[in-house]
């Protein structure tokens, strides 16, 4: 099994110039464990609370 | 609670460095494997640069769930 058959789209993301209180707000909001972070559409972390 | 400077701190500043990440063919197994030895909740799932979406713990125990089932 492939992992595209289980990934949701789309992914709650954040741009890398969200606050992190935004950020987290944005997380709780939608119960997601982990948030992508986004510059310019390039994903160039994540952040896990 | 999160307040003061630190919360208005832009996300970008404070991301460790490097992106675990995996792309779409890579097999389910491996991203597990992946998700235990990194300790990771989620997974991102990328085409170049391209996010496709996320693989959470919650997905792999709703295949499990299914598995179980025998509906899978």
């Amino acid at each position: 099994m492939k992992l595209k058959t289980l990934v949701k789209r789309p992914a709650i993301t954040a741009d890398d110039a969200m606050p992190i209180r935004d950020a987290r707000a944005l997380m709780l909001r939608h119960g997601v464990p982990c948030l992508p972070v986004l510059r310019q559409n390039e994903l160039v972390g994540q952040k896990e609370w | 609670m999160v307040g003061g400077r630190l919360a208005q701190t832009p996300i970008g500043d404070v991301l460790a460095g490097g992106v675990t990440a995996v792309g779409p063919r890579t097999p389910l197994i491996e991203g597990i494997r992946l998700m235990r030895a990194r300790r990771l909740a989620a997974l991102p799932v990328v085409r170049g640069d391209e996010l496709l979406g996320v693989l959470t713990e919650k997905d792999l125990l709703g295949l499990l769930a299914e598995v179980a089932d025998g509906s899978s």
